[in-house]
């Protein structure tokens, strides 16, 4: 199954129609989500007013950050066992735009601490902290692949550090959790909340999915991006053998 | 035949740290500046510095592995050693695995060891518990220089490697520095602490190896 | 009609402008490096048959 997807001229063919396909479904549903969160559902006074409408930014985004990790993550195992090129491609194209939404998230989530907890940055929340890490398990990946001479070098040295920093996002989040569990300080009003009203349930379900589908298409192009620019090197690296 | 090369790779690690001066000492020197500095930077409280005390010997020991772990296995690809020993067959992660666990019996194992002094200086009570600190040290130091072996291993082909090494043992260090920090905090959960600390320090010791030979594999082609 | 929100609205606003800022960064620098990159493999393609040309 993997294998039909590696072949880069059926996945050019595959992302022409798919992409515009995700940009189309994933501004109608964001943009729904958004009249909704705005516009339309009441304001929730157990959670603070109206603060709790930066949740329909919020919970995507940090859906996206762990979402996109383990897509990441993924992609390069399937790349060490089956050296399949499109699922390096895919790995490099993930992690700049995941780094975005994990960036977005936790600034979004420190802009609605800030007026629920009285604090910009509380180190108290496992979320908060877990998603920091997060962050920086994707600015490693990053600067790691940049500082390799070689493509194939830089793939390699990615999918071994994705893979370790897979491994290790349980305990980390395992710890992180016992850190927070025993410093919680009880006046911390719960972000969640007991239960959610079903009213958010259908705009935050739209919102997620239309980033989704937004992340998606973005990743799509940023691999089409590649593949060409690795087609013209090639074609470059033939004309020197050439001459 | 295949136990040679690990052999002489822990070996040459070993008077590899002595040798040139710095050497071991330098991550000495290092964690000595740190808790120096520290109460001259938050001031000399003795109730503070008892608290933050452990805590500043946890980073601090975290980045001392970090400045020790920067040249490891930079010297051996641009010697050649690296090709040496990996076309004896030798499995990579075991040669890997014996550079880290050296450059932690010369600079992390004294760091634990001295850590009673330093912990003295920060105003903590002197009673046996200090001699258990000091088996947590070490085995979190353990943790530290595999999981920072790893960034090292990775970036062995990188000049000027450090920043990269820092970026990529960060978020693999902190299950150590957390459960390490609290199994000293004396408060709630220290008690069930230093059994997180040794399974993800035996965690470290089991994953870190393959991760660093099929880097060093890499970082010889 | 923008909505009307109660004493946190500076908040959901800096939220949603920083969403904004950041989501069509990534959209513009997405589609500025897929057109650039198809511009030059064209070129690149162009200036291949001229050798072949030759």
């Amino acid at each position: 199954m993997f294998s039909w997807f590696a072949n880069p001229h059926r996945f050019l063919t595959l992302s022409s129609w798919l992409a515009p396909v995700c940009y189309a479904l994933g501004a109608l549903l964001i943009a729904w989500g958004l009249w909704q969160g705005l516009w339309i559902v009441p304001k929730d006074e157990y959670q603070g007013g109206d603060i709790m409408r930066v949740m329909f930014l919020h919970v995507p985004a940090a859906w996206l950050a762990m979402a996109s990790y383990m897509g990441m993550a993924m992609m390069s195992f399937i790349w060490f066992i089956w050296r399949h090129e499109v699922a390096d491609i895919a790995a490099k194209a993930i992690a700049p735009l995941g780094a975005t939404w994990t960036a977005l998230c936790l600034a979004t989530g420190s802009i609605w601490g800030k007026p629920t907890w009285g604090t910009w940055w509380q180190w108290d929340d496992a979320r908060m902290m877990s998603v920091l890490f997060m962050f920086f398990l994707f600015l490693g990946y990053m600067a790691l692949r940049a500082a390799m001479d070689t493509r194939q070098k830089a793939a390699r040295a990615g999918a071994i550090l994705a893979m370790v920093g897979a491994i290790n996002v349980p305990l980390i989040k395992f710890s992180v959790d016992l850190f927070t569990s025993l410093h919680q300080d009880a006046s911390v009003i719960t972000v969640d909340g007991p239960k959610m009203a079903a009213v958010y349930l259908w705009p935050l379900l739209a919102s997620g999915l239309g980033h989704s589908l937004l992340f998606a298409g973005l990743v799509m192009t940023l691999m089409r991006a590649e593949i060409w620019q690795r087609r013209a090197a090639q074609i470059r690296a033939r004309l020197m053998a050439g001459d | 035949m295949s136990a040679s090369p690990i052999l002489s790779a822990f070996r040459q690690a070993l008077t590899e740290a002595w040798a040139g001066g710095a050497g071991a000492l330098m991550p000495l020197g290092f964690f000595a500046g740190a808790a120096v500095l520290v109460p001259l930077g938050i001031g000399t409280d003795p109730t503070t510095l008892r608290a933050v005390g452990p805590g500043i010997l946890w980073v601090a020991l975290a980045l001392a592995s970090l400045v020790t772990l920067e040249r490891i296995f930079q010297a051996d690809v641009e010697d050649g050693a690296l090709d040496l020993w990996l076309q004896t067959g030798a499995p990579a992660s075991m040669i890997a695995a014996a550079k880290a666990f050296a450059h932690w019996l010369t600079a992390g194992l004294p760091l634990a060891i001295l850590s009673p002094i330093f912990a003295l200086m920060f105003q903590a009570k002197a009673d046996t518990s200090l001699l258990a600190h000091m088996g947590l040290y070490a085995l979190g130091g353990l943790a530290f220089f595999f999981w920072g072996g790893v960034g090292a291993a990775l970036s062995a082909t990188v000049r000027r490697g450090g920043l990269l090494i820092s970026l990529i043992a960060l978020p693999l260090y902190v299950p150590t520095a957390i459960f390490g920090a609290l199994a000293m905090s004396g408060g709630p959960g220290s008690t069930g602490a230093p059994l997180f600390l040794a399974a993800s320090t035996l965690f470290a010791l089991a994953v870190a190896p393959f991760a660093m030979g099929a880097a060093l594999r890499l970082a010889a082609d | 009609m923008l909505p009307e929100f109660d004493k946190n609205a500076a908040f959901i606003w800096a939220s949603y402008a920083l969403g904004a800022i950041m989501i069509g960064g990534a959209i513009l620098t997405v589609m500025m490096k897929a057109r650039l990159a198809k511009a030059e493999l064209a070129r690149t393609q162009a200036r291949a048959e001229e050798a072949r040309q030759k």
